[in-house]
């Protein structure tokens, strides 16, 4: 298929090369938004920082991205939105040590390396590095998302019921709670809470898919990043 | 965004995401068959894995077994599985399952809302026995119409309540049909309660007596809490299946009364007829102990216990379990182990892995370059030189790995794998034929080149000998195999008529196939060019990024001056370049002249392919100018491409390709005018893009290209849907 022709996903849109356009910049933001959370946490890994300086300093991130030349850099070898932004805030990061210590001794005439001792990932083997904690937000936030998405559409639509019994049933902390108890709750017949369960599980994993979709350029890496949100988080 | 989730949610919610990565399972969207919804894995076989299914049409749950690709794994599943369905639909009783429907790659059974009787911890005694009782009444029915399970195990038994559903005539073998099959047949089923005249290798004899001693096999299983017989490895299970007495069943189980333990026994008995004369008689012999009569079973005479000490001749029966061993041959490695299921799950799914990736690299030869393609083919080969390493003797995984490294142009690396697979599985038809092909494709190669010796022609000798396995075993091949091989012996032997006959075959069944570029060449070589040229165009039609169409493509160009020419040039040129975004800019800043050569060809009327040529065109004309922040000018380019997909679909009406890429026009042009706010033109354009993906999954299932289609319809519907 020709699949590079499209410009079909968002990030396939902020891939394609030539001049910056209007479109570009506006799927970047969607992209940039929905991602906030992970980029953050990235930050705070990276930089040592409390998560509402993180969260300041996102805007930041934001804006050296637009205005330095990365998206033009970043095309082709990047399929994923995630790998992307990771070499991205990295740099930042590493921008950011840079003048920190730079403010430190007084002056900014050193010129240090990129992989250097400056590199953030060489802070603290005790937390998590800051890709681990980008990608334990990532897969956070692509979920919530989902789950967000699936609560909207189905008030939308007015199932109220159906969403109450999905949510009953993934929100409930401690042991999966059983269908009959969720039938008891609502009234239902468990063959009503099962069918329930049954369409809404379906409608939050097509979102689920349509989010993963838009961070990739081609159908290959779409089974590569949604094998990776699901595999299990090591500790 | 909503609160943040709990851990435990999120957790959960992650896990219910998994099913999106298991293939089967992970497009809701996608119905196998048009039809059939997977919805959760039950179970995984030697065969294949079943599903819980939804039946859209008629709106109820039923069983989907299916196997991972139809004559893949091994020879003769499909026909195997058709044969199969065809027996089992016969059969009408309340204590079989159902079948409803079967494909060439899956069965559509009734859903049984149980638990299979392995899975029922310490049954209660009477309640097992009326189950057996029940059981072997519906096996009885199976049997008069001529049917035999030969699988019949705890697990294959579902019990619900008081009712037993016999589930999966998996290798039901018509008993009037003496088959080819028997050696997949043969091999196929639990060792641990097979009969000794199926361990052994004897599946001519076979009969209904076999299935008596299965189910005699399950209720001691579940009387004594194992099968009759347990043993470290396949060979010494085999071996005491057919040479040794089990043990008593008293002596493991005290507590099992005497006179069912006699009809255990009797069904368990090495000679048939010593066993029930059908599984009738035991539903019987079974009633009669549960009415608190007499059974007819006896314990044997101890003058027949000896006389069958003597009988026994154990050189003979070790024989006979080595013939069996070399006649299961290839399917024995997974079997060793108790692993053995995971082993055969795993490889059906790599190989299922290795088919997807041969598929995507030839589909993204053309979209995303020969860089995404080689890929594609890299991780593929990667992947499979993985699992070699950890499982040496897997032959399916051997072809595989052959077929891709063909395809990435490493012929003499192909070449040694498809020996590994053969090395392994002396006669793998499937391994056969593609090392036929492969060595075709090197002699025409060399030919071509203007080389002619002893060695080549030895070479033709031998790729002709491979393909002769297509008239041997057709069975076990896929269809276009047997065509291609066919084809390409008739190309070997200098008979081009038949050659381009077989090929228009090949390309009528199969139309992503090689054969357009074979027949390209064909008509090339019979001083055709028009006909080697629509041939050409057709092949890059139909396989956009398949090398050897872009190849004939740009052969077809010898006459100088013409369209024909400087199409393909064009289109080599396009496929060449697409390397990686540099070079796909360098391309979007030539569609005024990619289109057009093409609208050239249009003007001539002369293909389908050049109007969808001309459509890719429009197509890049519109990114660029939707890149550019001119909307309107891309709306009016994508509506062009729109009509000229149109034109070629009145063509042809059912290129598939075409109407996905149809679909994705709309769904651009629906993107556009949702962002100028028109919203009942991004319902319509919607509505169009959803008529095509429909006419495509009525055409084919289980397409990349449309599922890809079809994922990001839905992610775009999501999006706007949010603004409509």
């Amino acid at each position: 298929m020709d699949a590079g022709i499209f410009p079909t996903t968002l990030w396939s849109d902020v891939r394609r090369g030539g001049a910056v356009g209007k479109a570009r910049e506006a799927a970047l933001a969607a992209l940039a938004q929905r991602y906030q959370a992970p980029a953050e946490a990235y930050l705070a890994a990276a930089l040592r920082l409390p998560r509402e300086r993180a969260h300041e300093l996102f805007q930041e991130f934001f804006a050296w991205m637009l205005a330095s030349d990365w998206l033009a850099k970043a095309a082709p070898e990047r399929g994923r939105f995630r790998a992307f932004l990771k070499v991205a805030l990295r740099n930042f990061a590493t921008d950011e040590l840079r003048k920190e210590r730079a403010a430190k001794r007084g002056g900014g005439a050193r010129t240090e390396s990129l992989d250097g001792e400056d590199a953030p990932e060489v802070l603290d083997h005790a937390t998590p590095t800051p890709d681990e904690a980008l990608d334990a937000a990532w897969r956070a936030a692509v979920v919530e998302a989902a789950f967000e998405r699936t609560r909207l559409a189905l008030e939308r639509s007015e199932r109220g019921l159906a969403f109450a019994v999905f949510r009953d049933y993934y929100l409930a902390g401690g042991p999966e709670p059983d269908y009959r108890t969720l039938a008891a709750r609502h009234g239902l017949t468990t063959t009503d809470v099962s069918n329930y369960l049954q369409r809404t599980k379906n409608a939050y994993r097509e979102h689920l898919r349509a989010l993963v979709l838009d961070t990739v350029a081609n159908p290959s890496d779409l089974g590569d990043e949604l094998a990776w949100l699901v595999t299990e988080e090591r500790p | 965004m909503s609160a943040e989730l709990p851990p435990e949610a999120r957790a959960r919610l992650l896990a219910d995401a998994r099913a999106l990565v298991q293939p089967t399972l992970g497009n809701s969207v996608e119905l196998l068959h048009g039809r059939y919804r997977l919805l959760r894995e039950l179970g995984r076989g030697g065969m294949g894995v079943v599903y819980e299914a939804e039946d859209v049409a008629l709106r109820r749950r039923v069983a989907v077994k299916r196997l991972a690709l139809p004559a893949a794994v091994g020879p003769g599943l499909s026909e195997q599985v058709l044969r199969e369905a065809r027996a089992a639909a016969r059969l009408d009783h309340p204590n079989i399952a159902a079948v409803y429907d079967a494909y060439a790659d899956a069965i559509v059974m009734q859903f049984v809302d149980g638990q299979p009787l392995s899975d029922v911890a310490r049954p209660p005694v009477r309640q097992l026995v009326a189950w057996i009782r029940d059981a072997a009444r519906a096996v009885h029915h199976a049997h008069e119409h001529g049917i035999v399970h030969r699988d019949l195990k705890p697990h294959n038994l579902m019990v619900a309540g008081e009712r037993v559903v016999v589930t999966d005539f998996g290798l039901a073998k018509e008993l009037a049909v003496d088959t080819s099959l028997s050696l997949s047949g043969s091999v196929l089923g639990t060792p641990s309660y097979m009969p000794p005249e199926q361990a052994g290798g004897r599946a001519r004899e076979v009969d209904a007596r076999s299935d008596v001693y299965a189910l005699g096999a399950t209720l001691y299983d579940r009387l004594a809490g194992r099968p009759p017989f347990v043993e470290k490895d396949l060979v010494a299970l085999l071996r005491a299946v057919v040479e040794d007495e089990p043990a008593p069943l008293r002596v493991i189980a005290p507590e099992v009364p005497r006179d069912l333990a006699l009809v255990v026994h009797k069904c368990l008995e090495k000679e048939k007829p010593r066993r029930y004369a059908s599984a009738a008689e035991l539903a019987d012999d079974l009633e009669r102990w549960l009415d608190g009569r007499a059974v007819l079973a006896k314990a044997p005479s101890r003058r027949y216990r000896l006389a069958k000490g003597l009988r026994r001749h154990r050189t003979a029966v070790a024989a006979a379990v080595l013939l069996a061993l070399v006649t299961f041959g290839a399917v024995v490695w997974n079997w060793t182990e108790r692993a053995a299921t995971a082993a055969i799950g795993e490889t059906l799914d790599l190989v299922e892995d290795l088919n997807l990736k041969l598929d995507n690299a030839r589909a993204l030869g053309a979209g995303e370059g020969p860089s995404a393609m080689g890929e594609q083919l890299e991780q593929g080969i990667a992947s499979a030189r993985a699992f070699l390493a950890r499982h040496p003797e897997t032959f399916q995984v051997e072809l595989k790995l052959g077929e891709l490294l063909r395809e990435s142009g490493q012929h003499q690396e192909a070449l040694l794998a498809f020996e590994r697979a053969l090395a392994q599985y002396e006669d793998y038809a499937p391994a056969l034929v593609q090392r036929g092909l492969l060595r075709a494709y090197l002699v025409g190669a060399r030919r071509a080149a203007g080389e002619s010796s002893a060695e080549l022609e030895a070479m033709r000798a031998l790729a002709l000998a491979d393909l002769a396995v297509a008239e041997r075993r057709s069975h076990a091949l896929r269809e276009v195999d047997v065509r291609l091989a066919r084809a390409e012996s008739a190309r070997l032997e200098d008979r081009p008529d038949e050659a381009q006959r077989l090929y228009r075959d090949v390309a009528r069944i199969a139309p992503h196939l090689e054969a357009p570029p074979a027949l390209a060449a064909l008509a090339l070589a019979q001083g055709d060019p028009d006909e080697a040229f629509r041939q050409a165009m057709s092949a890059v039609d139909l396989a956009r990024g398949f090398a050897p169409a872009y190849v004939a493509a740009s052969e077809t160009a010898d006459a100088p001056d013409t369209p024909e020419e400087a199409a393909a040039r064009a289109i080599r040129q396009h496929q060449c370049s697409a390397a990686g975004d540099e070079a796909t800019l360098t391309i979007d800043g030539i569609p005024g002249r990619f289109t057009d050569w093409a609208a050239r060809l249009a003007e001539k009327k002369s293909t389908a392919g050049a109007y969808a040529l001309r459509a890719i065109g429009e197509v890049r004309r519109a990114a660029r100018l939707k890149a550019e922040d001119k909307t309107t000018e891309a709306l009016a380019a994508l509506d062009r491409a729109a009509e000229d997909i149109g034109h070629a679909l009145t063509i042809d009406s059912e290129l598939v390709p075409a109407l996905c890429d149809r679909a994705l026009v709309a769904l651009e042009r629906a993107q556009l005018c949702g962002g100028l706010g028109r919203t009942s033109d991004v319902r319509e354009a919607l509505n169009r893009a959803q008529d095509d993906l429909d006419r495509a999954a009525k055409l084919v299932s289980g397409s990349e290209q449309l599922r890809t289609a079809r994922g990001l319809f839905s992610s775009r519907e999501t999006e706007l849907g949010l603004a409509r």
